[in-house]
């Protein structure tokens, strides 16, 4: 296997990621509090405006299937007696933490003074906390998001979720790190926000271009990668934005599409929407799957789970709390069905792409419920055609890749035919 | 949620004693499936939890002053049936069987198996309210007030004490039974993961316990007969009476 090829951002990424995981696991020593909290709908800038340290197991386990140690966790997870069906996420950060809670990167992980359940789209997020309250025994701030049944978002949902960050949140928040809630601080951390999400933005529509200069689904997670987690609100994540900015910007002035780890992309010859999220045990021979027949994901909808930024909202430092609570409401995977599809079709006709393509990930239900009727409907809508194929999260063991390599193959040569009779 | 049953009903609105009245009729039904279970407690043998589930779920597509009078016919001829007789089974509470609902099968089987279940959480939206709604005073605050405070628990709902497994110990021990049997539907994440908590409490009190799965669908049953007996024999068999 090839060395992988790595731009500037990507060094600083990894960099940053290190660095806080480095920090964490330092944590006790050196008596810094730690708040565990979930990616979609998360208060890092609160978290971190009280000067808490913010943990993501969902990155710590996506980390660990990216690093193979995911499947080895999870066995222990069902040797415990774990069901096999259920979220493979949340077994494997059981399964690391009952093998001496290592993070991904080798070094020991905190124990949590703080549970932060935002709960936002995805119904086992609330198992999981529960989970781990029984092994840690720390309190939980629980943050109850309501579904976007309606598929917009209502004033009264709004109001909900601000009164429990009043009522809840914010003195839990203030309990565990006995410092008194700074609204000048969280302002500030949110105008450094904004100014990420307006790069990010930007980065995520360069697709529009032909040919792309970036995949926006396996080259998109590295993208969300700090906004996702631990640094939004932060200089770091204004930096690494800008600097992902102007590397898209010479791409494109120079009309070369997206860096692939083989090295840089030769010719875009399908663009792809994709939605659900990526394998992580085998995501560079998934990604390999797409890039060794031209194909570019033009546009997902996984890169949209830890905030929906290109729809136009932006955190606002003048109205903190609205947008903190806007922002959870947002989250993709809290949108009703309909509001998903009408997503799914306003980018495969705004980014102009060629197909649909579905994975559909075993233990994920939050994402995988409905995805069939979605796929239809967006044939329908835009005569685009779909597929769809089957994965895992970070359990190995739901990786087929000739089936996947397969469908993958199969579907990228009926767009040919497609275009050979038009 | 008013104006939209409204809407259904074909009806320009639906008033504050409407509600009441359909309070009233409802916490009717629930007090005659709450004498149904304590019945069923004293003596399963007379109740068996095939029939029970049946006529349970004909109280989900049955205007609910109907089903209320079905369900007394029934108790009082169950009651009045000399052929029932009791057997040397296991008294069990059957529990994660909150959502998807199990094939009719399975329930016949735990029974053949040498199980008396006592108490379950099977059809558990009917139960949802655990005591009568207030019929006087403002209908929406009443029915708000009893479903934030007086509502089953479930793994489906968070529990703000930390205490997972307290309702299912309640059940053991109020329902004098023998053993617990965990049966949750495959892909059912709020009841799995629920299972290693449950299975850990139940431990450290000592309850006797088997879990299993099932898909909503099978007719497959065979080896839930043989855990499902093999445990119930356990019971009889080694546990300290």
């Amino acid at each position: 296997m090839s060395d992988v090829q790595k731009e500037a951002s990507m060094l600083l990424q990894k960099r940053l990621l290190s660095d806080h995981f480095d920090v964490l696991s330092h944590a006790t020593e050196e008596g810094r509090k730690v708040v565990y909290t979930f990616v979609p709908g998360n208060l890092n800038e609160l978290v971190r405006s009280f000067d808490l340290l913010p943990l993501l197991p969902e990155i710590n386990a996506l980390q660990s299937g990216m690093r193979k140690l995911s499947g080895n966790y999870i066995t222990e997870a069902e040797k415990h007696g774990h069901s096999e069906d259920v979220c493979t996420y949340v077994k494997c950060d059981i399964g690391q933490l009952l093998k001496g809670n290592i993070g991904p990167t080798g070094k020991p992980l905190p124990k949590p003074d703080l549970l932060l359940l935002s709960y936002t789209g995805c119904f086992t997020f609330l198992k999981w906390f529960e989970l781990l309250r029984e092994q840690y025994d720390c309190p939980v701030a629980m943050l109850h998001v309501p579904y976007q049944s309606n598929g917009a978002l209502d004033e009264h949902q709004r109001q909900y979720v601000i009164d429990q960050l009043h009522s809840e949140v914010i003195p839990k928040l203030e309990q565990v790190s006995g410092k008194k809630y700074d609204e000048d601080r969280l302002r500030e951390m949110l105008r450094l926000s904004a100014i990420a999400e307006d790069d990010l933005v930007w980065v995520l529509e360069s697709a529009k271009h032909t040919p792309s200069p970036i995949d926006a689904y396996f080259g998109g997670v590295y993208y969300v990668g700090p906004i996702f987690s631990a640094f939004r609100g932060t200089q770091s994540a204004v930096d690494y934005y800008a600097l992902l900015r102007r590397e898209i910007e010479e791409r494109i002035a120079a009309g070369l599409g997206p860096v692939t780890p083989d090295g840089q992309l030769k010719e875009e010859r399908y663009r792809l929407v994709v939605e659900g999220p990526p394998n992580w045990t085998s995501f560079r021979d998934f990604w390999r799957m797409f890039y060794d027949e031209g194909a570019v994901v033009v546009a997902s909808t996984y890169t949209k789970v830890g905030g929906l930024y290109d729809t136009g909202f932006r955190h606002d430092p003048a109205h903190p709390l609205e947008s903190l609570a806007d922002y959870c409401l947002g989250c993709y995977t809290n949108l009703s069905l309909p509001a998903r599809v009408d997503l799914l079709e306003r980018y495969v006709r705004e980014y102009n792409a060629d197909g649909l393509l579905i994975n559909s990930v075993k233990s994920c239900n939050s994402f995988s419920v409905g995805q069939l009727l979605m796929l239809r409907e967006i044939e329908k809508r835009t005569g685009v055609p779909g597929a769809f194929i089957e994965s895992d999260l970070v359990d190995p063991r739901y990786f087929s890749a000739a089936n996947i390599k397969n469908r993958i193959e199969s579907f990228l040569q009926m767009l040919d035919q497609r275009r050979a009779i038009a | 949620m008013r104006d939209d049953f409204a809407r259904l009903a074909g009806r320009d609105e639906i008033d504050d004693d409407d509600l009441r009245d359909s309070i009233a009729i409802y916490n009717d039904n629930r007090a005659v499936i709450r004498d149904l279970y304590r019945e069923r407690s004293r003596a399963p043998w007379l109740f068996p939890l095939s029939e029970v589930f049946l006529f349970l779920r004909a109280g989900n597509v049955m205007p609910p002053e109907e089903h209320t009078m079905l369900l007394r016919d029934y108790i009082r001829a169950a009651r009045q049936d000399e052929s029932r007789r009791e057997q040397d089974h296991s008294r069990v509470v059957l529990a994660g069987m909150f959502c998807e609902q199990p094939p009719h099968g399975l329930l016949v089987t735990l029974e053949r198996a040498g199980c008396d279940v006592v108490d379950d959480d099977l059809l558990v939206g009917l139960r949802w309210l655990t005591r009568d709604v207030d019929v006087e005073g403002d209908p929406l605050e009443n029915l708000v007030e009893a479903y934030l405070f007086a509502s089953a628990s479930s793994a489906s709902r968070y529990a703000p004490d930390g205490d997972r497994a307290k309702w299912l110990i309640d059940s053991y021990t109020r329902n004098n039974a023998e053993g617990v049997i965990l049966c949750a539907p495959s892909f059912c994440d709020p009841a799995l993961l629920d299972q290693p908590m449950l299975v850990s409490r139940l431990d450290r009190e000592g309850v006797p316990h088997t879990e299993f799965k099932y898909a909503e669908d099978t007719g497959q049953f065979a080896v839930i007969r043989e855990q499902a007996g093999t445990f119930s024999d356990s019971i009889r068999l080694w546990s300290t009476p």
